[in-house]
This record gives C-alpha cells, sequence and structure tokens, in this order.
C-alpha cells in the first residue's frame, strides 16, 4: 500500500489536542490589516468555537519587507493559537498556501486572503456547508467590492475560460476564501500559480466541490497585488492544466492534436508541389516545386517530432506511478 | 562531527590544488589579521589531488597555528566539493573562503568578518582597483555585465575567490561543478541578505597570467543554467510556450507575402528560400511548446516531492492548545465584558472596519438592548438595496469595545438629510455599557452629522436611554411574552379576536404554512402597500433580507381552501423574539379574519421553536392597526425615539402617513396601476427609510 504524506510538522502535538480548524493566511506587506485581522479572526472562530471545535491560525509571511514580520512574532509568541510562518523571501502565494496546507494540523482547512476583503464570519458557513458532505467549499464574491476593469473585468473572463476549460461549474476561482477536508489539501500539491485552480485539481482528486456565496469588502488599507499582467500567464497555466485534468492519462492524444496541423500544412504543401489543377483536371506536377516539397518535409518531421514527444510524456507519467498514488488516494477517501 | 561552534568563531576554508603553494607563507598571511582583530579561528586546507611536501608542512603548521587539514579521496574533484568538504569539518558560524594564494589584502578579511557579524548572511566580495593584466580585467567586466543583464543582480566582481558566509548558507544552498562562483547570486535568490564588499586587490606570483576565453563561455553558460533553472522550473510552458509563439508568429509572417503572391497572384515561389524558413519556424514554434507540455507533465508528477518556498523560522507558543476557558476569556476580552483596569486608557470612537462584522454581531448578541436592526446584516441589506451610507461606529476603550451606534446617512427630497439609527428598522439606536460611552458615540455620530449637513440625528431607541434629547411621540409598539404551551395561544387570545381566528380556521378552510417564496409574500406585500397608499418597498430589500440573514428570516402564509395566497408574513428571528416584521394581505382576505389567524399561527409556530417573546412591530398611535394590535391582546408600549437636532433651522420630520396634509397623494397613490405603484415605489422607498 503506498504512503501518503503525513503531516510533516506534527511533532509538537498529537492528535488529541490538534485543533480541529486550521485557518491558513498567506501575508505580504499586510501590516496594516493584521492586527484586524487577527482580532476578528480570533473573535469569529472563538466565538463558534462550540460548532466549529478548537481552531488554529496559520499566518504565512511570503517575505514581507514592511514590518509584518515583527508583528507577527509578537501575535505567535502571545496567541496561543497562532503560528507565524515565515519565508526568506517572496516566494509567491502559492507557496505561502502550501507552505500554510502543509504544517495545517486541523481536519479542515480553510484559505483566506491577509486584506480583510474576505470576513471571517463566513468562516463557519464555509465549515458547515462542508460537513454536509463536501471535500472542498468555494467562496462566491458574488458582490464583488473591486474597480471594473481592472479587477472584475479580466476576473470575469479568467473565470469563464477557466470554467470552461477545466469543466468545475465554480463561479468564483479566484476568491480565496476557501474550506478543505484535510485529505485534499494533502495531496493538492501546488506549485507555481496554481491556487487558482484548486478546485480544478481538487476534483481531479476526486474530490466534492461546491459554492456558497461570501461577503466582499473594499480594500482599505496597502495595495492590491494583481494586475492586468496576469491574463496571458492565466491562459498559458489554463493550457497547462487543461491537459494535465483531460489528458494526463493519455498525454499522447494531446500530443496527437498539437501535431495534427503540422501534418496537415505536410499534406497541403504535398499537394499543392506535387498537383496541377489544368483545365478542371487534376495532374500530377512532374517538374515539381522544391520548396514545396522542402517546405512539406520539414514540417513532417517536426511533426512526428511532436507526435513523439507524447510517448516521452507517458514513459515519465509511468515511470512516477502518479496515477496509483492518485487512484489510491481517491479509493480511499471515497470508501469512507 | 561539527563541535560547539562559537557566536563569533571563524573558519577559513582553503581549497589547495596546487602542490607547490607556500602554505607557510598563507597561514602567515591570514592567521595575522584574524589574531590582531581578536577573532578566534581556524584555517582548514582541504587538499584536492595534491600530496607530497605540503601534507608535511601542514602537519609542522599545526603544532603552532590552529592548522586544519581535509584530504580529499581522488583526484581534482573541484572547488565546489572542497568547499562542502572543508565546511563540513569547520565549527565556526562564519565560514571565510579563500583562494590557495594571497589574492587580496589578508587585512580586509577582517571587514568581511565585521560585516557577517553586522547582520550579512552573505559577503561578497570587489577587488579594486584591479591590477590583474588587462584581459583578465576585460573579460571579468563583460561576464560581470552578463551577468547583469540576464539575471538583473548587480555584482561587480563574481570571479572573485574571497567570499564570507554563514553556515546556514551552505547548508540551503546545494553548489556542484562551476557553481560555486555563483554563490552570491544563489544565496540572493533564496532570500539571503547579500553584501558587498570592496577589497584590496594584490598581485600575487601563483596565478596565471590570463584565463583563457573558454573558463569564460563555460560561466556564461552557467548562468544561463542557473537562471533558466531559478525561473522556469516550475513553469516550463511560460518558458518553452513563449519561444515557441513567438516562433510561430514570425513563421506565419514570413510565409504570408510568398503565399499570398503564389496563391493570388500566381507568382511562382521557387526562387523563395524564405517561405522554407518560415514553415520551418512553424514547426519549430509548435515543438517547443511540446517541449514545454512535456516539462509541465514532468514537474506535475513530481510536484508532491518539490517545495518551493524557504521557511525561515515558524514562532508559535510552545505547548499544548489553550482549553475552552481561554478562549472564552479571550472573547469576554474582545466584547468588553471583561473587567476594565484601574489605568484603563481613554474611550475612543472610531469606524467599523471591514472584517469586523462577526466582532460586532456578537457585541450586539451581548447587550441586553441588542435588537435585529442593529446586526451588521441590517447594515449590508440596506446598503445592497437603497445605496444608503452607513456610518457604523464603535466605541473603544484600549482593546476593548464599550459600545456601538449603527447609523445611517439619508438624503431625501421629502425629509432633507438626516441620520438615523436604523432606517427600515423600528428599533435602534445606542448599545453601551453606561452613559460616558453612549455620550462618547451620540458626539460622534452628530459631528459625523453636522459634517455631512444632516438636519437631525434620529435615534430608534426601544427602551430608554439616559440623557436629555427630544422624544418623538408618534409610534407605539406592541411586544409580550409569548404564553408556555401551544395550548394557551388561543385563550390568550381576546374574545372577539378568537371568533375571527375561528372564523378563518373553520369557516373559510384557511391553512397556514411556511412559504420559501419571496416572490408571493411580495405580491401580496405590495398589493396591501397600494391599498393603504404608502409606496411598497421593493421585492429585492425582502430578497437580500432573505439572503443576508438565512434561517433568520422566515415566511409564512394563509392559503384559502383553493390555495390561493391571502396573507403572508415575515418575520425576523432574533435571540429570544420572533418579530413578525412585514406582513401583506391580498384585497380578498378581508372581513375574513385571516390577519387574526395567521398571527395567532406565529405566535404558535414561535412556541414550538422555544421563543419566548411575540415582537408585533410598531404603529402610530391610534391608527387601525394599533387597535388591531391591541384587539389581539397586546398592550401599546411607548418608544423612546430620541432626536437630536443638528442645525439651528432643523425641525422634526413631518412627512409620515398620519400627516393630514398627505391624505390627498395617498389617495392618489392607490389609484395608480400596480405595475406603476411598484415601480415608482420601488424608487421612492429609498427616500423613506
Amino acid at each position: 500500500m503506498t504512503r501518503f504524506h503525513a503531516p510533516r510538522h506534527s511533532r509538537t502535538q498529537t492528535a488529541a489536542t490538534a485543533p480541529r480548524v486550521s485557518v491558513v493566511v498567506p501575508l505580504f506587506n499586510e501590516v496594516q490589516n493584521l492586527l484586524r485581522l487577527h482580532e476578528s479572526l480570533s473573535y469569529a472562530l472563538g466565538s463558534a468555537a462550540a460548532r466549529l471545535g478548537s481552531y488554529e491560525i496559520l499566518f504565512v509571511d511570503d517575505g514581507s519587507d514592511d514590518g509584518t514580520r515583527d508583528l507577527l512574532r509578537r501575535l505567535a509568541a502571545d496567541d496561543p493559537h497562532v503560528r507565524a510562518v515565515l519565508f526568506r523571501k517572496n516566494c509567491g502565494q502559492t507557496a505561502a498556501m502550501s507552505a500554510g496546507f502543509e504544517m495545517a494540523q486541523g481536519e479542515i482547512v480553510v484559505s483566506m486572503d491577509g486584506d480583510l476583503q474576505n470576513d471571517p464570519s463566513d468562516i463557519p458557513r464555509l465549515v458547515e456547508r462542508l460537513e454536509d458532505g463536501f471535500d472542498i467549499v468555494c467562496g462566491w464574491r458574488r458582490h464583488r467590492q473591486d474597480s471594473f476593469a481592472t479587477r472584475l473585468l479580466p476576473s470575469m473572463i479568467a473565470n469563464q475560460l477557466i470554467r470552461w476549460a477545466t469543466g468545475v461549474p465554480i463561479h468564483d476561482t479566484g476568491c480565496s476564501l476557501k474550506a478543505y477536508r484535510a485529505w485534499v489539501v494533502r495531496n493538492l500539491h501546488l506549485y507555481s500559480d496554481m491556487h487558482r485552480f484548486i478546485a480544478a485539481l481538487g476534483a481531479g482528486l476526486g474530490a466534492r466541490i461546491t459554492e456558497l456565496p461570501v461577503r466582499h469588502h473594499p480594500r482599505i488599507y496597502g495595495q492590491s497585488k494583481y494586475g492586468l499582467g496576469r491574463i496571458f500567464r492565466v491562459v498559458i497555466d489554463l493550457v497547462v492544466i487543461k491537459m494535465l485534468i483531460q489528458f494526463a492519462a493519455h498525454p499522447i492524444r494531446w500530443f496527437g492534436m498539437l501535431a495534427a496541423p503540422l501534418f496537415l500544412i505536410f499534406v497541403a504543401l504535398l499537394g499543392v508541389g506535387f498537383l496541377k489543377f489544368e483545365e478542371g483536371r487534376l495532374g500530377l506536377l512532374w517538374n515539381y516545386n522544391n520548396f514545396y516539397v522542402a517546405g512539406a518535409a520539414v514540417a513532417a518531421l517536426f511533426g512526428f517530432n511532436v507526435f513523439l514527444l507524447g510517448f516521452l510524456a507517458e514513459l515519465q507519467l509511468k515511470a512516477s506511478r502518479f496515477f496509483r498514488r492518485r487512484i489510491a488516494i481517491t479509493a480511499t477517501e471515497a470508501a469512507r | 562531527m561539527v563541535g560547539h561552534t562559537d557566536a563569533d568563531f571563524v573558519s577559513v576554508v582553503i581549497p589547495v590544488n596546487n602542490p607547490s603553494v607556500d602554505v607557510g607563507r598563507l597561514v602567515q598571511g591570514y592567521s595575522e589579521p584574524l589574531r590582531s582583530a581578536g577573532y578566534p579561528f581556524e584555517l582548514i586546507f582541504v587538499l584536492d589531488g595534491v600530496h607530497g611536501r605540503i601534507v608535511e608542512d601542514l602537519a609542522e603548521l599545526s603544532s603552532e597555528h590552529p592548522v586544519k587539514t581535509v584530504r580529499l579521496q581522488g583526484d581534482g574533484l573541484g572547488e565546489s566539493i572542497a568547499l562542502s568538504a572543508g565546511v563540513a569539518r569547520a565549527r565556526g558560524a562564519f565560514i571565510l573562503n579563500v583562494p590557495q594564494y594571497l589574492q587580496v589584502e589578508p587585512d580586509d578579511l577582517v571587514k568581511i568578518v565585521q560585516a557577517l557579524e553586522s547582520g550579512a548572511d552573505f559577503v561578497a566580495t570587489w577587488r579594486h582597483p584591479r591590477v590583474d593584466p588587462w584581459l583578465n580585467r576585460v573579460q571579468s567586466t563583460v561576464f560581470n555585465w552578463v551577468l547583469r543583464a540576464v539575471m538583473g543582480i548587480r555584482f561587480h566582481d563574481l570571479n572573485s575567490g574571497v567570499r564570507g558566509m554563514r553556515r546556514q548558507v551552505l547548508e540551503e544552498v546545494s553548489v556542484y561543478g562551476e557553481m560555486f562562483r555563483f554563490l552570491p547570486v544563489l544565496a540572493l535568490r533564496q532570500g539571503f541578505n547579500v553584501v558587498e564588499v570592496k577589497v584590496r586587490h594584490r598581485e600575487e606570483q601563483g596565478t596565471l597570467p590570463f584565463y583563457g576565453i573558454g573558463v569564460y563561455v563555460r560561466r556564461v553558460l552557467d548562468i544561463l543554467a542557473i537562471s533558466f533553472l531559478t525561473r522556469f522550473t516550475q513553469k516550463p510552458l511560460r518558458f518553452f510556450g513563449i519561444l515557441g509563439i513567438i516562433a510561430i508568429l514570425i513563421g506565419i509572417a514570413v510565409s504570408l507575402n510568398p503565399l499570398y503572391e503564389r496563391v493570388i497572384q500566381d507568382v511562382s515561389i521557387a526562387d523563395r528560400p524564405i517561405f522554407v524558413l518560415g514553415v520551418i519556424l512553424v514547426a519549430f514554434g509548435v515543438q517547443l511548446i511540446g517541449f514545454g507540455l512535456v516539462g509541465e507533465i514532468i514537474i506535475f508528477t513530481q510536484a508532491s516531492q518539490m517545495r518551493d518556498y524557504r521557511v525561515d523560522e515558524v514562532v508559535q507558543v510552545e505547548g499544548p492548545q489553550p482549553s475552552d476557558g481561554a478562549v472564552a476569556d479571550a472573547v469576554d476580552a474582545a466584547l468588553g465584558r471583561a473587567e476594565p483596569r484601574e489605568d484603563s486608557p481613554a474611550l475612543r470612537v472610531r469606524e467599523l472596519l471591514p472584517g469586523e462584522d462577526a466582532r460586532w454581531d456578537a457585541f450586539v448578541h451581548g447587550h441586553e438592548h441588542g435588537s435585529f436592526f442593529h446586526l451588521s446584516g441590517w447594515r449590508r441589506a440596506v446598503e445592497e438595496t437603497f445605496h444608503h451610507e452607513a456610518h457604523y461606529l464603535v466605541c473603544e476603550q484600549g482593546r476593548a469595545w464599550r459600545g456601538v451606534l449603527p447609523v445611517f446617512h439619508i438624503r431625501s427630497p421629502f425629509l432633507g438629510k438626516q441620520m438615523i439609527s436604523v432606517p427600515y428598522g423600528v428599533y435602534g439606536g445606542v448599545l453601551a455599557g453606561d452613559e460616558d460611552v453612549q455620550q462618547a458615540l451620540i458626539d460622534a455620530a452628530c459631528q459625523q452629522g453636522r459634517r455631512l449637513a444632516a438636519g437631525y440625528l434620529e435615534l430608534r431607541h426601544l427602551a430608554p436611554r439616559p440623557g436629555d434629547r427630544v422624544r418623538f411621540d408618534l409610534y407605539v409598539t406592541f411586544r409580550k411574552e409569548l404564553p408556555a404551551t401551544v395550548d394557551e395561544v388561543l385563550p390568550s387570545i381576546p374574545k372577539k379576536a378568537r371568533a375571527e381566528v375561528r372564523r378563518a380556521r373553520d369557516r373559510f378552510s384557511m391553512t397556514f404554512e411556511e412559504l420559501d417564496d419571496v416572490s408571493v409574500f411580495f405580491e401580496l406585500f405590495s398589493e396591501e402597500k397600494r391599498r393603504l397608499g404608502t409606496p411598497s418597498l421593493p421585492q429585492s430589500w425582502f430578497e437580500n433580507l432573505r439572503e443576508e440573514f438565512g434561517k433568520a428570516v422566515v415566511l409564512h402564509v394563509v392559503r384559502d381552501a383553493d390555495r390561493r395566497p391571502m396573507c403572508a408574513v415575515m418575520s425576523f428571528l432574533y435571540k429570544d423574539a420572533v418579530y413578525a416584521y412585514y406582513s401583506g394581505s391580498s384585497n380578498e382576505a378581508r372581513g375574513k379574519g385571516v390577519a387574526d389567524f395567521v398571527y395567532c399561527k406565529i405566535m404558535e409556530w414561535a412556541i414550538e421553536r422555544g421563543f419566548r417573546v411575540f415582537d408585533f412591530g410598531r404603529s402610530r398611535r391610534d391608527t387601525g392597526a394599533a387597535k388591531f394590535k391591541q384587539n389581539m391582546g397586546f398592550e401599546p408600549e411607548p418608544l423612546h425615539y430620541d432626536f437630536t437636532l443638528l442645525r439651528a433651522d432643523a425641525k422634526l420630520p413631518e412627512f409620515h402617513p398620519s400627516n393630514p396634509k398627505l391624505q390627498g397623494p395617498r389617495r392618489m397613490w392607490s389609484k395608480l396601476p400596480k405595475g406603476v405603484a411598484n415601480r415608482v415605489g420601488a424608487r421612492l422607498s429609498r427616500y423613506l427609510p
């Protein structure tokens, strides 16, 4: 039987004292928001403790340089519910989230933004929804409080694209406020900018996904850390996700699709080079055109190359035993 | 093997691969400045494929000087491995890596150690001024320039053989091959604090006169490899994809012209090799994208083994998690229930910040006068529907909350500008522990109101509050304790109303049930409003309330024998009370006792669910509605609506349905067609809070 990742940082706590809900908050230069956030989080979680059980808050500092770190050290020293994970440098939101997920001890993990735009009082609702029998509950910022041109429009386009590509019917993939069962986050293995695709990746694991409208507040302190430039990256990532979700089991199909246009070019050039069309009859061109044929040969060569890359991909998948592990995970969780 | 490391112990690691090095001079040169600066130190010579006399020399020196020797098994393993082996034997927290000849003035070693001591993790050196042969200098300059261009990192002299670092750096940054040269770059990428220190260059006999060109070509390739690995390991398709797309676009652009001429103008492209180039570029681009995809698959399947972040430290309180008692204490402190200390800080009023809604609601919940209309959800529903400007004020003492006041700024053509706590609700006003806090909150609201040019501040208090303000005596409210059991409800209703209830139930076979569809309720609500000649609230208001409060908002409906809806009520559930708040009945329901029936049933429903208080809502004194409520056995209870006039010319509002001047417009309103009345009413109701 394959062994899965046990939480690596469970040294100080045993199962009996481990918190039930872990809230993971990536932070980057949020010194103005941090105290309020901590207060309202402690508040929302503390007052719902009867329903939610014990909790911990994992603040992951992504290499801030505005004093967030010092504040975090103080908070973590004062409040036993808080653990602060400090990155030495800025590694990106996905990395911060992934570090938080790895250190989370609760059986339920909640992720949220550190900029006070999410409302901590939504957490109990998300958890309740999770307990209705779901594995991931995504927040849906139904009434977003952001500027239209720079945030809403790109986000709408991105969400539409993501929905279309992944087939997971979630309205708002960009909302960080989500609740998960621990087994999901332990097996997600986020990297790069994958946090946008958590729902899709979770669906790949066989998680049951739903969404819940949550509140969204306008930003009051600090600067938004996104820009328009991420659209291109999102599109590239989307191609990857599409491939990984739909074709990961059979990458040769994907590479076949990629090679298909090259073969089309090959056939077309061959036709133009060798055939002539005279007086309504198709004839063979004996003094064929060198450049067409050369072009055709090139297209065919590269086409085969691309197609054969698919075998490399298959090889990699076989060698990594990726799907065997994944199927084992899904089967275990589905049987539970 | 690594013993105790002292805080300022310096380990000097000297990889040696040249057997003719004069180790005596090296030991002399390197130990002199460190000893005189007072640092404890050791010199570690790593012999990389070097044998013979040098070993004996070192053994001899070790009797007088702190010299250690590490002999690598093998031949010419390279500086990276030598460095790692040396550091493994080193006991210092600070590592100095120096070359096997005196490349810089030894005195400058002290500068490096000092930089490390003052907080740097890695110290790169810049030999300045250079005393190399000119060709070396040119090559070195070009190399550093390329580095800067490719990686965007500013180091003047990456080839310098002298570097200082904390032990930790080498534990995290793995070096192999020629990579030791890029240690400062790699350390910086890992987030270490890297500084550059100027050192004096020194002509030394041991060096080669010129480096070959090939050395630098290798180094540039190394840079590219590092740059690729650090930037695109996790996202191969971003790198290959952009290259591929560029290639495809160029390819298409290049081959378009020949293709166009061939197809349209029938010009032969036999002499147009550029067409083939275009095809090659397109095909090449597709292949690059293919590479990127293979890369993505590799990364995806290996993701479980990758961690692309560096945790500096984890801060947490050691020991077990606190018990629930501690949680309760924290909650108390946050709510202001904890006793204020002797040296308590001054009161401070501020506006509620986003993310504090949960705390606000908890405060309202904990306060004896806290009502449904004080909840933060009311604010969101009002903002969402009517777009009024909310100012929710919090009075803080230190970190503890001492009081709250929800207030809205409303601009209305009928009523002028005003501050209301709270609009559309019947109870509102200050929730505070004592009079000081209350006054601080009211003062802050007045100040806010004056700034916004509001005429008055209206506080819709249910219970009287201390202080002397203008009282507005138009409304009364009706509240009653519910009987203990369902069976006692009907007997508790006065005889006349009881007969009405029975009439609706028995003669008209009305049925009572919970309702899910807001539009059914709205239909009846707006019909009744039109009949009364007042604008109806918009349907979105009721929908928003439902969305905001969820199960705390319930709808009930009474249907007649044909299951047509006759009367519907929207009630709010909060604390131990049911607020039967909005109601509507159809024209046909008149004279059938439907109203008596529905409220009787709601009371029974509330008792079944454990509620103890029934709130019938406010009415104007001596109106039909007030009489109806009295007939149901409720006693009028005065409301303590307080007014504070904010301007000299401000006067109390006269725009309410009891004003005789409004009789005409009200009659006209009820003659309007339903569609118009609803649509216009939805707009008007915004101004009638």
